[in-house]
């Protein structure tokens, strides 16, 4: 039981992960290998937020989001865009220039910050005890987020305008230029989200991580799991497979040893590569973005 | 005689080194309907989608209302009044079919007018609002058309252009989208139409240009192409 809820709290934050993974992926059919010094930039974020400028967690969230999203948005239009307007078979050139990009924030963060390993104490003391199993609060919190922003994502998919440019853009890319739906700007604003997806794991995991240079293999790993299991691309499966991760993890940490832990998410890559390449999302919903 | 909407003058493209076309002219005139006529690879798709945006330009120009394309978007070209239905049905699969009508009407701003447009599009197609929740890839070929026809319409353009019209449908099929085609040309549009039916499309159509290995290599009136020998053999040629 403890096991299980633990599993399901860090299955949330995994489904966030995996969500503003796979949204890339399925608008633009390429992965962003920059995506875990995303989640460096937002935990350096927060420790800044915490030790320099002592703001509430709540402002540090809400900023980081803000941030986070600008900076999605603008490295879409100054790197991206450029690559995208001289290449039209862009898709490998784009994912190259991410490797790209994940190298130049690794070694800008080192340059900036060092390598040391910067800490923050919890954001939110004690916890809450029913019987003989406990929940810290802070761990209820971030549950609580991230299964917010999961409601909140799918909504914005499939209830507003955007959602239903997002989703034309990654169904049909032709006929949703010719329905009037500007490209470039979906291509931008998707990888604004996801920076803002990731902004919320990143600030809200920093007091069980540190921030430095390399954070963000942690958080792509998961990333990467999480995607595939879904099926690339594939909103629903994500955050099915960002819970069915999150509670494997803990149950095989608890029954097994820590140190199968982190094995875990490579086991169910390659499980779901071998059985059902297609990903575990499809049996939900043949469409891919909520 | 009725004013010009459409002016393609002298148009060339290529993919990658293999030029598609070499200097195509029309010009489509209000409320006319236009075939575009030829075999399979003759070019007719690639001028459509030049006109629209899809593919690049390398020389001549494109008018619409003797407007310069080169300075309107493709993604803003809707707003000017210009729709292509392409080759391959220009739907959203996973999107429900009121969902896919929607993103034709992505740029009607107010809901109103949306609404109005919908059921516009639903009296002429009323088969498409008995399946508005089902998804689209879940409908019949036939249905599947009828989406990607009703889709374009629900901007209420002034140019519609549609690439293979009959594709894959039975032959009473096409008999009632060409029913459905005069009554939408009654509404005002004007059309331009690409099919390999060519009797069946000059009987419809008033003009038509027949292409050949990127060039045009025949235009005129439709009962003068259709007894002109010439226009099957531009069809058997290649
Ligand atoms: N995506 C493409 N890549 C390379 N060549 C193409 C492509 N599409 C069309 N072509 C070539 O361009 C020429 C014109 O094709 P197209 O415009 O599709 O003809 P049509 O629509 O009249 O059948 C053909 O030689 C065809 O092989
Ligand atoms: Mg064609």
């Amino acid at each position: 039981m403890q096991y299980l809820v633990n599993g399901l709290i860090i299955g949330a934050v995994y489904a966030v992960i995996g969500v503003g993974f796979t949204l890339i992926f399925g608008i633009m059919q390429i992965l962003n290998f920059a995506y875990g010094e995303l989640f460096m930039i937002a935990a350096y974020l927060a420790y800044f937020g915490v030790t320099v400028f002592m703001l509430p967690l709540w402002l540090i969230l809400i900023l980081a989001m803000a941030v986070m999203f600008l900076i999605g948005f603008g490295i879409e239009k100054a790197v991206i865009l450029p690559v995208r307007m001289k290449i039209p078979d862009w898709v490998v050139p784009v994912i190259l220039v991410t490797l790209a990009l994940q190298i130049i924030l690794q070694n800008l963060a080192l340059i900036l910050e060092g390598g040391n390993f910067l800490g923050i104490p919890a954001y939110i003391m004690g916890s809450l005890r029913v019987g003989n199993f406990s929940v810290s609060y802070e761990r209820l919190l971030m549950f609580g987020i991230c299964v917010a922003t999961l409601a909140g994502i799918w909504l914005l998919l499939r209830k507003t305008k955007l959602g239903l440019a997002l989703q034309a853009v990654s169904q049909n890319r032709d006929a949703a230029i010719l329905s009037g739906i500007n490209t470039n700007t979906v291509y931008a604003l998707c990888f604004g989200l996801s920076g803002l997806l990731i902004s919320i794991p990143g600030v809200l995991m920093m007091p069980h991580l540190y921030a430095y240079p390399t954070v963000g293999q942690v958080p792509i790993m998961k990333a990467f799991a999480v995607t595939l299991f879904g099926g690339m691309g594939n909103v629903a499966g994500a955050i099915i497979g960002g819970f069915i991760l999150g509670v494997a993890e803990t149950l095989a940490a608890g029954y097994i040893s820590a140190l199968v832990k982190d094995g875990v998410a490579f086991a169910v890559m390659i499980l779901i590569l071998v059985f059902y390449p297609a990903g575990v999302g499809t049996l939900l919903t043949r469409r891919k973005l909520g | 005689m009725a004013n010009e909407l459409l002016r393609v003058e002298e148009l060339s493209t290529s993919y990658g080194d293999l030029r598609a076309l070499w200097g195509v002219s029309l010009e489509v005139r209000e409320n006319e309907i236009v075939a575009l006529l030829g075999g399979n690879g003759a070019g007719k798709s690639t001028s459509l989608r030049c006109i629209a945006g899809l593919h690049p330009v390398q020389s001549g120009t494109v008018l619409f209302e003797g407007r310069d394309l080169r300075a309107v978007k493709p993604h803003r070209r809707i707003r000017e009044g210009l729709v292509l239905i392409p080759e391959e049905r220009g739907i959203f699969p996973m999107m429900s079919v009121e969902e896919n009508l929607k993103v034709g009407g992505f740029t009607i701003r107010e809901k109103a007018g949306l609404e109005t447009a919908l059921a516009w599009v639903y009296g002429l197609f009323p088969v498409l609002r008995a399946r508005r929740w089902q998804p689209a890839g879940s409908l019949s070929g036939g249905e599947q058309q009828m989406l990607s026809i009703g889709k374009g319409l629900v901007s209420q353009p002034k140019l519609l252009m549609l690439d293979e019209l009959s594709l894959g449908l039975a032959p009473v099929l096409v008999l009632k989208l060409l029913d459905l085609l005069k009554e939408i040309h009654a509404n005002g549009v004007t059309l331009v139409l690409v099919d390999q039916n060519v009797k069946k499309i000059l009987s419809f159509c008033h003009r038509g240009y027949v292409f050949e290995n990127g060039r045009i290599v025949l235009e005129g009136k439709a009962a003068d192409l259709a007894a002109d020998p010439r226009t099957r053999k531009a069809y058997l040629g290649r």
